[in-house]
């Protein structure tokens, strides 16, 4: 009989102790499977949630944004603009995803009861802003507009109509309208960025610079880059992205302490049933040895049990995974800031070879001492043993 | 029975009140009242204007101006689509007790941002509504001057928006009285 028929034969025979430490094992890989599978999944989901915020930074003229802001509400120009030689600068940087040159220009007429504020943009403003629903089309000639929503709602307008900017004698087409994005982006007007130049007399000048990151925990790496070009200030939403990248950290550590907990339980687990087994053996280890086996062979069949223990674990662990893992994510969930509402667990190999992998090492780690501890007794006092 | 609502909701702000009721009736106040649109009355002035009634239109905002305690006119605003835009347009009512139909004493144009604005708010083309009546049509082109070549289409939004806050009174301010 092989090492292997043997070892399966000595679980076989304690079936319900067997039994109970195969469950317990496959309770916990079925936990760390789908607590692994959804740490990837929230974590993507974050990452996702920070791409979609649209602007991770902006690059500014130097000066205080809160008064160019105030400027722009009070009908006044600017006093300082970026060379929109820049955004070609920027554009070409590493780690910058979208880089979009705005041109912002408010005309405020409190006697006419109007404030119109125009935004110059182009294709880059509309990829920054990926969750902007659009009826129409986007800005393709010089004197296309598209309206906010309320704006289209103040002016009574739709696609198709056209829009007069008296102070500029300029006729534009209403080629698009926002949906409602319930942001101040529903009170302006968008029009080509390269005409709002042209028709605000501002050159070749924009406000300033939106910019999505590749990877926005390098807001800090890429903030300090971008200062260095002349004339331009950052300003990042350096709070909001910590607070989000944080909860990744928080979650990643929250796993982590889960895994080590698993592998505690599953090892020990595994080293007790083993460990029994082999106290309760010693006199028939003892006739083994006796009739030939060597410290070799006993050390191996009971590490085998050990392994195969363990890979029986697993196997069960994963077979549950399949069925339980919405059910152990839905708990999961209740204790996690930000957690997605649909489901981010996802059965991917990577995680299923991991499990696998994992419950290896535990089985031949667990069985090491058990192993030892057999393999090490002496034949003539085994065999004296009760 | 008139129906008077207090609610929240107008078709469009009255921008500069104060400065209205003084310089078109030298009024001293001026209060607020919605009258409600009833299905009857939607169906007649839908009936008189020939045309239907906004989405939002089911109630109108008319505000009553007084000189020392005394009703002397009512104004109403109206939100139109021009041909560039939206005109916002002021209408002052004569109204009196003597049975006489509710006319036009001033028409002011708010908030526009049409290419003709300058005719469009001109004493000349607006002076054209002073007296009209809901049974006057307001026809761009037939009972008024536009306000300039290529402004028929702003110059009848404003029209109709006379006509339309002249009948609107008239029936629902006259299903109360």
């Amino acid at each position: 009989m092989n090492l292997l028929k043997f070892a399966v034969k000595n679980l076989a025979h304690r079936t319900a102790r067997t039994s109970i430490t195969v469950f317990s094992i496959g309770l916990a890989i079925a936990v760390l499977f789908t607590i692994t599978s959804f740490n990837t999944g929230y974590e993507n989901s974050l990452r996702g949630q920070i791409q979609k915020m649209g602007i991770h930074m902006m690059v500014v003229p130097i000066g205080c944004p809160y008064e160019a802001a105030t400027l722009i509400l009070k009908g006044g120009r600017i006093p300082s603009y970026l060379s929109d030689s820049l955004l070609g600068l920027v554009q070409k940087m590493e780690g910058i995803d979208i880089a979009a040159g705005v041109l912002i220009h408010g005309i405020v007429k409190p006697e006419e009861g109007r404030t119109d504020i125009y935004i110059g943009i182009d294709e880059q403003m509309l990829a920054l802003k990926n969750w902007w629903q659009l009826e129409g089309a986007f800005l393709a000639r010089e004197n296309d507009v598209i309206l906010g929503h309320d704006v289209s709602l103040i002016e009574v307008s739709k696609v198709g109509d056209q829009i007069y900017l008296p102070e500029y004698d300029r006729t534009f087409d209403v080629v698009g309208v926002l949906q409602p994005t319930g942001t101040e982006d529903d009170g302006f007007f968008y029009i080509r960025r390269a005409t709002a130049q042209q028709v605000f007399k501002v050159g070749n000048k924009i406000t300033g610079i939106n910019i999505r990151l590749k990877d926005p925990s390098q807001a800090s790496v890429l903030a300090k880059r971008l200062e260095n070009l002349p004339g331009a200030e950052v300003i990042t939403m350096s709070e909001l992205l910590g607070t989000m990248l944080s909860l990744v950290g928080t979650v990643r550590t929250l796993i982590l302490s889960v895994v080590i907990i698993i592998v505690a339980i599953s090892t020990f687990g595994v080293l007790n049933t083993i460990l029994m087994s082999v106290f309760e053996r010693v006199r028939e280890i003892g006739i083994m040895m006796a009739t030939g086996a060597g410290r070799f062979h006993v050390f191996g069949l009971i590490w085998l049990e050990s392994v195969i223990l363990s890979l029986m674990g697993g196997a069960l662990g994963l077979l549950m995974a399949l069925f339980a893992s919405r059910s152990i994510e839905s708990v999961v969930k209740r204790f996690l800031p930000l957690a997605p509402r649909e489901s981010v667990v996802s059965l991917r190999p990577g995680v299923f070879l991991f499990c696998l992998v994992f419950i290896l090492l535990v089985g031949i780690i667990a069985g090491i001492y058990p192993a030892y501890f057999a393999s090490r007794q002496n034949p003539a006092q085994a065999l004296r043993t009760e | 029975m008139m129906m008077l609502f207090l609610v929240i909701g107008s078709l469009c702000v009255w921008r500069f009140p104060d400065r209205d009721i003084k310089e078109i009736f030298d009024g001293d106040a001026y209060r607020t009242v919605f009258l409600r649109v009833s299905k009857e009355s939607q169906a007649a002035i839908e009936r008189r204007l020939g045309q239907k009634l906004d989405a939002d239109e089911t109630e109108f905002k008319f505000y009553p101006v007084s000189r020392k305690g005394k009703q002397i006119g009512v104004v109403s605003t109206h939100l139109s689509k021009g041909q560039y835009g939206a005109i916002e347009v002021v209408v002052a009512l004569l109204v009196d007790s003597a049975g006489k139909a509710p006319r036009v004493k001033s028409v002011r144009i708010q908030r526009d941002r049409e290419k003709a604005r300058a005719a469009l708010r001109s004493e000349k083309f607006l002076s054209q509504f002073v007296k009209k009546t809901s049974s006057d049509s307001l026809k761009v082109g037939v009972d008024l001057i536009p306000a300039a070549k290529g402004a028929e289409k702003s110059s009848q939004a404003v029209a109709s928006a006379v006509r339309k806050l002249l009948v609107a009174y008239e029936e629902l301010a006259g299903e109360g009285q």
